[in-house]
């Protein structure tokens, strides 16, 4: 596949999480759009590199790498204040958190 | 497509052939059904499924240590992560009757989605990219051995692989301390 393939790919992978990090109303379906754009730059990481000429060279899998532990452990955060949240207030409605507006 | 058949595993080689293109239509169709699901649950699984479908693309890239990865990392612990958080969470009657997906929601989504799809595209096409140095397929596929990858993270990466290791470890016990419970 050219390497073209994979970049509108990525680009329609992060333009579908952004879209649905910002329009959902639950907090778990943003979350799961973040982790999307995250997944959709380790793709463009993983493309740019397949088609360089430094396949020798473990950067770019190594950035991956982090990306995808950095999400990991953004998701487990998260995940844990949704939980804190929903025992506030009932809800994982993003717009249920609302008490710190004047 | 030209896969030198003298190097990388035959996984490799047959994923290399056929392998991009399946997965992507499954990450599609995975990512379709999870906007449009109104089911919280399936929707978790859908998204596992799209993670999956991720991990096996990476795995027709040729890193395969990071797609076994992504697929361990997303579909065992991020999506069983939501499957839980949706699980201990359950809205209230009112909240899933006045749908959790309502056509403004998946019409706003839709909307951004489509125009930013659209403006990045035109940037794609339109960037230095698309001349023919990067026109051709794979060159000759030398697998980056997992090997390599383990001597840069104790060798040239090690100071950030014990950042992310504090990271994570922080990370994760800040999780445990906010969704403790601490009424008796």
């Amino acid at each position: 596949m050219p390497l073209q393939f994979y970049l509108y790919l990525s680009a329609f992978l992060f333009s579908i999480g952004i879209g649905l990090a910002l329009s959902r109303k639950n907090s778990i379906l943003i979350l799961a759009g973040i982790e999307l754009i995250l997944a959709a730059a380790n793709l463009n990481f993983l493309a740019f590199w397949k088609h360089s000429s430094f396949l020798e060279d473990p950067s770019a899998p190594l950035f991956a790498l982090f990306v995808i532990a950095i999400a990991a452990s953004e998701a487990a955060l998260g995940l844990a204040l949704i939980i804190h949240l929903y025992r506030h207030t009932g809800s994982t409605s993003a717009d249920s958190s609302n008490q710190l507006q004047g | 497509m030209t896969a030198n058949p003298e190097t990388g595993s035959p996984l490799w080689q047959i994923l290399s052939n056929w392998g991009s293109l399946i997965p992507t239509i499954l990450l599609l169709l995975a990512l379709a059904g999870f906007s449009i699901a109104r089911n919280l649950i399936r929707a978790a699984l859908l998204i596992a499924l799209a993670f999956l479908s991720l991990g096996l693309l990476f795995l027709s890239l040729g890193a395969e240590f990071l797609a076994f990865a992504q697929i361990l990392v997303y579909v065992g612990a991020v999506a069983m992560l939501m499957l839980f958080t949706i699980l201990l969470s359950r809205p209230s009657e009112r909240e899933h009757a006045a749908a959790w997906l309502d056509g403004g929601e998946l019409l706003r989504g839709f909307l951004i989605g489509i125009i930013l799809t659209f403006i990045l595209g035109m940037f794609i096409a339109a960037s230095p990219l698309a001349s023919q140095k990067f026109q051709n397929d794979f060159p000759a596929q030398t697998s980056l051995s997992l090997q390599a990858i383990g001597q840069a993270l104790i060798g040239d990466a090690a100071a950030s692989f014990l950042a992310l290791a504090v990271l994570l470890t922080a990370a994760l016990i800040g999780a445990a301390i906010l969704a403790f419970d601490e009424r008796p």
